[in-house]
């Protein structure tokens, strides 16, 4: 048993040996954790959007899967500015091997999400360029589009997977939440009575 | 010959340093499981008067319900209910007992089709997600059980229970179940899972230095808008008899297999 522990420990000392020396050579590419900093505009007007839900949960890769480590969530202001800051671990694994994915919504607008903070800067998850983002400072602060949706079919289709529900934990979404509910009773509102 | 062995040993142990329960070897339940349910729920019979009309749920999908025994949330809106059980069929362990391992059905195997699921790992051949989406041949009952059957009591509970609360639990048990099924049936669509074929590569591709091993699932979860296009595509309905029962089995086991492949196509040549 003692032998087999010792094995173990050699093996650990290797992999995590084998990542610095990557790290070191560049050919890595560790998630971002933060800070999330950015504006949210009107897509339309270009107009900076008050109020707007930003949720960012750190998501560690793992050989079983993806896992929510911790959540953080904002809205943002009168300049349709938010600010998320960075999450660490004393567990250096831990902060190579997470990632920020995020969530932003809010009631009347298409939302966007849920996925990785990286990606949507990077490749807009795929969609087309310019989709997402509008402009990104020197800094590296986006200024991200929201485009408004009056269809209320079109809203009902969307507001099923904004919740990014599984291991984010309920207390850490209560904003969203409550913008989430928001929307679900306009949508129900209408739905009823015809005046949208 | 010792020496290799204790290195593997040592390896997998290593391996599990790392690991601890969570999902793998499927779609991103989180993000690509989740898409897809909602907007599989959106085309259906559920959105089109069934839940209103026929069952008296005057809101639809969209009706809350409360079930305490909820894993993350007690009250929830129907479809938020469908979601939850597609997202939390990928539950369990790596090393014991991962739901996800009897995700696969190799459809080049015929009927009873026991030995048609994934047995590319070292650990023992699993049931085929056929059998697994209906309990039948699972000697492991160490998982709970959303098995059609169950989940058609859950509806039948849901009709009958004398209490508000007791039909209002069943029927989030009801939805909770319809989105551990159609995962099932979800993953037939991902090639691997209809080969034999446990890619773990896909698996592990999240981690930063090991971004190489990406396939077509991380691909999918990296790039949503892609795949929410294609899910937004004019829906295709199976042309498959839901009266029909395969040895014992319920007619839905239709949406996985129909056993019409006898083996006997010719396979092309290219010349180059």
């Amino acid at each position: 048993m003692v032998r087999v522990i010792h094995l173990a420990w050699k093996w650990w000392l290797a992999l995590m040996l084998a990542l610095l020396v990557s790290l070191g050579a560049g050919e890595t590419e560790a998630g971002y954790r933060g800070s999330f900093e950015g504006w949210i505009v009107d897509a339309e007007t270009k107009e900076p959007v008050e109020g707007v839900v930003v949720l960012i949960a750190w998501v560690q890769a793992r050989i079983s899967g993806r896992r929510a480590l911790d959540a953080a969530e904002t809205v943002t202001d009168a300049k349709g500015h938010f600010f998320i800051p960075t999450w660490w671990s004393l567990n250096p694994w831990r902060n190579f091997t997470t990632e920020g994915f995020v969530t932003i919504f809010k009631s009347g607008y298409e939302p966007i999400g849920y996925g990785a903070w990286d990606d949507l800067l990077d490749i807009e998850w795929g969609a087309p360029k310019g989709t997402y983002i509008w402009k990104v400072e020197k800094t590296g602060r986006p200024m991200l589009l929201l485009r408004r949706v009056t269809d209320v079919q079109q809203r009902d289709m969307d507001i099923g997977t904004v919740d990014p529900g599984g291991d984010v934990p309920e207390e850490k979404k209560e904003l969203l939440r409550n913008e989430i509910d928001k929307e679900y009773e306009i949508i129900r509102l209408c739905k009823r009575t015809g005046r949208c | 010959m010792l020496k290799i062995q204790e290195q593997w040993t040592g390896l997998i142990l290593a391996s599990f340093m790392l690991a601890g329960p969570g999902a793998a070897l499927a779609w991103d339940n989180e993000t690509t499981h989740r898409a897809l349910s909602d907007v599989a729920a959106q085309r259906s019979v559920l959105v089109t008067g069934y839940l209103e009309n026929g069952l008296g749920i005057t809101d639809g999908l969209n009706t809350s319900v409360d079930w305490v025994g909820g894993k993350k949330g007690t009250k929830k809106r129907l479809r938020e209910w469908i979601l939850d059980g597609a997202d939390f069929e990928d539950d369990g362990s790596v090393l014991f007992n991962g739901r996800f391992y009897n995700h696969f059905h190799n459809p080049l195997h015929q009927q009873p089709w026991a030995d048609a699921g994934l047995s590319d790992l070292v650990l023992s051949p699993k049931v085929s997600a056929l059998l697994w989406a209906q309990n039948a041949g699972v000697s492991d009952q160490s998982n709970t059980d959303w098995s059609w059957q169950v989940t058609r009591q859950y509806f039948y509970l849901a009709l009958t229970a004398q209490t508000k609360p007791d039909r209002d639990a069943a029927l989030a048990q009801t939805f909770v179940g319809l989105g551990h099924q159609i995962h099932l049936v979800q993953d037939m669509a991902q090639p691997s899972h209809v080969r034999n074929d446990a890619h773990p590569g896909d698996a592990i591709a999240d981690i930063p230095f090991l971004h190489w091993l990406e396939r077509l699932e991380t691909w999918t979860k990296r790039n949503q808008d892609v795949a929410r296009g294609f899910m937004n595509q004019p829906a295709v309905f199976p042309t498959v008899d839901f009266n029909t029962s395969w040895n014992g089995l319920a007619p839905i086991t239709a949406l996985w297999d129909t056993d019409a492949y006898m083996g006997t196509a010719s396979i092309p040549v290219t010349v180059t």
